[in-house]
């Protein structure tokens, strides 16, 4: 049970698309900031979400605190169910961009 | 005039220094501290993660110390999101419960009726079908184990 469907916003659609550009890439939640610019305040509720619809999957990077002289990273990764699905929104959204551009052209 | 003027901007100069200086050696405490507020707003279950994450967070941008205002915004967000998730899940498995009693409530009173009443229907019965009131009443007691324990409860995310 829990809600399979995250809420699909602007600002999970640019995190989901820095998960599309690399899908077998495990990505940290600051590298994800540095690349769509959002804050952590909205980021890290997204990530959430998304990880609890199982859109991603998250682990702590290999490696002790002590031995990589800081704190570790939580790396996350588009799971398979997670890739179909966004790939599926953003043909839906730029479907519904480019009709729209289309008709005002 | 003019000496005012200058004893007026010598004054504000070194106020506003101060103030700056003070502000600089207040900074990491205030930033420390809403880094804890921040992780006290977390769900129970999310802290020990969060905090770690977060910290590395905080790691991989130096310079920004209050960054960690946007941390409390991030705790509310993920705090509601964890609230919304169990009132909905409560709010299935009582429907779920509600609907099982319903229908058991229904068929009971159903047959007490009939049995009160008296059907005119004659009762029939199939040829090895004797056992079937036994498996429907095993299948019953089954539904009603799975509802009303905390077989459908989810575990909260464990922090792998």
């Amino acid at each position: 049970m829990g809600i399979e469907t995250p809420r699909i916003t602007t600002q999970t659609l640019s995190i989901l698309s820095v998960f599309l550009t690399r899908p077998d890439e495990e990505i940290a939640g600051a590298d994800v900031a540095r690349k769509t610019g959002l804050k952590s305040g909205t980021l890290y509720p997204a990530l959430f979400r998304l990880e609890r619809a199982k859109w991603l999957q998250s682990k702590w990077e290999d490696g002790v605190p002590a031995e990589l002289g800081r704190p570790r990273r939580r790396m996350y990764l588009l799971t398979p169910k997670g890739e179909e699905q966004a790939r599926s929104v953003c043909v839906k959204v730029s479907e519904m961009i480019g009709g729209v551009a289309w008709q005002k052209a | 005039m003019a000496k005012g003027v200058t004893v007026f901007g010598i004054i504000v100069a070194f106020l506003a220094k101060w103030i700056a200086d003070e502000a600089k050696a207040w900074l990491p405490w205030c930033a420390r501290k809403f880094f804890d507020l921040s992780v006290r707003l977390l769900p129970v279950s999310e802290r020990e993660r969060f905090s770690e994450e977060w910290c590395s967070h905080v790691e991989s941008f130096p310079g920004s110390s209050l960054a960690s205002v946007h941390f409390v915004w991030a705790a509310l967000g993920i705090r509601f999101f964890v609230v919304k998730e169990s009132i909905l899940e409560s709010w299935m498995l009582f429907r779920a419960r509600a609907t099982f009693l319903g229908i058991l409530a229904y068929y009971s009173v159903n047959a007490r009726l009939s049995r009160f009443f008296g059907s005119n229907k004659p009762v029939v019965h199939e040829p090895g079908t004797e056992g079937s009131n036994l498996v429907a009443g095993f299948v019953v007691v089954l539904i009603a184990i799975a509802l009303f324990t905390n077989l459908f409860k989810t575990e909260p995310t464990a922090a792998a």
